[in-house]
């Protein structure tokens, strides 16, 4: 009898019931269930019970006041420069690390993921180093003639996207570098004998089948960078509020825990839908179907 | 080439990786509605020239003239070349009519006629039923014909097929090997496909180029390649043979006397007196018993019982073979190590200069 790869394939394909080895995710989930589960329950609990009643006051309060529009606007508006840019400059270069042979893609590797052992705090205050007036990005820009004068990044969101872009790129590039790898190129051969132009290709074979990893590349930095706080913090100073700055200031400074939650969960709401309704969008929008 | 001018136009290819060339000055001339067979074994250059012809892959020198039109430099998506790759290559994000479908959109195709045209490709294949299932969910056979379909709906002015049966299960094969070969005849579609396995060429093509180290060997019909292979390395990867090494002892117009380690051996031939040969034989044109033009006195090694007909092996020379093929049942004073005498016509000889 002939037993085809694929019939085999489907034979241990999941079934009904519940398996042993579900077993094996028990102690991760233990783990999640008292390290995150709880405390976030606490903070929802918090966000909304006041002198001892059950009340939507605190959000009603929140949402209500212009202020918090502008500062969800800013938490918003970095973000998706942020991960706009990261996924431009990221799947290119994805690509350029798939293909990279052996030994140097071996080296590029390492020079995308060492940078992560390195702490955000370290980093972004070297960036505050680089965008000074006198830093190296300016002396850089007015020796090729770019500009004639030092231009201010410090304290700009320009300057805030080129860090956090440089912070939060691996996390873009590498979950669309494992599915490029993964890609037969013999597929692109197929859709040139078939009369697909390089274009048409991309759109129709390319792009679809490394989806799954720019919707995982966009959920990390977009999720990483609308939550961020010591970039900014360093980067933009005081005058500039997100949502988790402010998180921190209401917990920090004004000793304000009703507040605290308020935003946390606010911000929590915001990042959790763009994650998901982007990796619907992106699945509905599957060209060739 | 007779007969007018070739449908496919190989002329002098030449392609080197790195440094090693891979395809030599290679020509090849293809006629219309001919079914061709690139054999070799694997590492010859006959992917490499399928990458060509498709024009995946730009050869150094020579060029490519498809339906009098020289398509050396035109790429893969203009020349309307269709191919069935090895593993099939099918797109897993598609189904199978989405698959068959995609050619005929990259080409503009009005949408309106897709429908129709995808059906008519899928049905050719047998796999009507088969349009909205994901690629995961065939069998290797079913994909082997979405891949079929997928290079066949949009009508390409030639087909190439690399390995396209190597990656199904033996019995599969040989009822695809007919299938596909029905098919592809039917349509009366100019085709060349990419084998390793001699019986598939033997079997489905009109013709046969065997392939060694990035050159053609022998191109003809699959029964002109059997019995009279044009080098000694043809002989050996077509069928099996008896094979023994030997010196020209005379030469009498164009018959020779030809000494081996096994006896003396005539063939039809001519190359002059002491000239290293090699001569050789198909087991089927050996019988046991005197009466051929050439007799032998060969020890028995082993008897190998294949159902219908029985293969004898015969000790041999260091670096000869010695073999013969004879009817089932028999086997009467035949053992190992009995001693026989082997027949055959001098006409069935063939004989190849070595260096």
């Amino acid at each position: 009898m002939s037993v085809t790869p694929i019939a085999v394939a489907r034979s241990i394909a999941p079934r009904r019931g519940v398996e042993p080895v579900a077993l094996l995710a028990l102690p991760g989930t233990a783990y999640l269930v008292v390290a995150f589960a709880v405390p976030l329950a606490l903070l929802l609990v918090t966000s909304l019970v006041s002198d001892g009643r059950l009340t939507a006051a605190g959000y009603a309060r929140f949402l209500a006041d212009p202020f918090s529009w502008t500062v969800i606007a800013n938490t918003l508006r970095i973000a998706a420069l942020t991960t706009l840019v990261c996924l431009l400059a990221g799947y290119p270069a994805a690509f350029a690390l798939a293909r990279a042979p052996g030994a140097l893609q071996a080296v590029l590797l390492a020079a995308l993921i060492l940078p992560l052992s390195v702490g955000v705090v370290v980093k972004a205050f070297a960036w505050t180093i680089l965008l000074r007036s006198d830093g190296v990005v300016n002396r850089l820009l007015l020796a090729i003639g770019v500009v004639d004068t030092p231009v201010r990044l410090l304290f700009t969101e320009v300057g805030l996207v080129l860090g956090a872009v440089n912070i939060f790129l691996p996390f873009m590039v590498l979950p669309i570098f494992a599915v490029v790898k993964l890609i037969e190129p013999r597929l692109l051969d197929a859709a040139a004998t078939l009369g697909a132009s390089p274009l048409h290709r991309f759109v129709r074979v390319t792009l679809p089948l490394t989806m799954p990893g720019v919707i995982a590349g966009v959920a990390f930095v977009f999720s990483m960078s609308v939550s961020m706080y010591v970039i900014p913090t360093l980067l933009m100073g005081d005058r500039f509020k997100t949502l988790s700055i402010l998180v921190a200031r209401s917990f920090l400074f004004m000793r304000d825990r009703s507040l605290g939650s308020t935003v946390s969960v606010v911000l929590l709401v915001i990042a959790v839908a763009v994650v998901v309704a982007s990796a619907l969008l992106a699945r509905r929008w599957q060209p060739g179907r | 080439m007779k007969g007018g001018a070739a449908y496919l136009d190989v002329g002098g290819v030449a392609k080197r990786f790195r440094e090693t060339p891979v395809i030599r000055d290679l020509d090849l001339q293809v006629r219309a509605g001919e079914f061709v067979a690139l054999l070799g074994p694997s590492g010859c250059g006959k992917t490499t020239l399928l990458r060509i012809i498709a024009g995946l892959l730009a050869a150094d020198r020579g060029r490519v003239t498809l339906d009098g039109a020289d398509v050396t430099r035109v790429p893969a998506h203009k020349r309307n070349v269709g191919v069935v790759f090895q593993n099939y290559a099918l797109f897993p994000h598609l189904t199978v009519a989405e698959n068959v479908a995609f050619g005929l959109k990259a080409r503009g195709t009005p949408a309106g006629e897709i429908a129709g045209m995808v059906a008519r490709a899928l049905a050719l294949v047998r796999l009507s039923k088969y349009g909205s299932r994901p690629i995961f969910a065939l069998s290797g056979g079913e994909q082997q014909r979405t891949a079929v379909a997928r290079a066949l709906a949009v009508r390409p002015k030639l087909l190439l097929l690399d390995e396209p049966l190597s990656a199904l299960d033996r019995k599969l094969r040989e009822t695809m090997r007919m299938e596909l070969g029905h098919l592809l005849h039917d349509l009366g579609i100019t085709a060349i496909f990419v084998t390793h396995d001699q019986d598939e060429a033997l079997v489905m093509s009109d013709r046969i180029a065997v392939m060694n180290a990035g050159r053609i060997e022998h191109f003809d019909t699959p029964a002109a390649v059997y019995a009279r292979p044009a080098t000694p390395f043809v002989l050996d990867f077509v069928g099996t043979s008896t094979r023994l090494r030997g010196t020209v002892a005379a030469s009498d117009g164009d018959e020779l006397l030809v000494d081996t380690a096994a006896g003396r051996v005539r063939a039809r031939g001519r190359a002059a007196a002491g000239a290293a040969v090699l001569v050789a034989v198909r087991p089927e044109n050996v019988r046991v018993g005197p009466g051929g033009g050439n007799t032998l006195e060969l020890k028995v090694r082993d008897l190998v019982f294949l159902g219908s007909k029985l293969v004898l092996h015969f000790h041999a020379a260091e670096g000869d073979q010695a073999v013969a093929e004879l009817p089932a049942g028999s086997t009467e004073g035949l053992a190992p190590g009995a001693r026989v005498t082997v027949s055959w016509p001098v006409g069935a000889t063939l004989v190849y200069s070595v260096p």
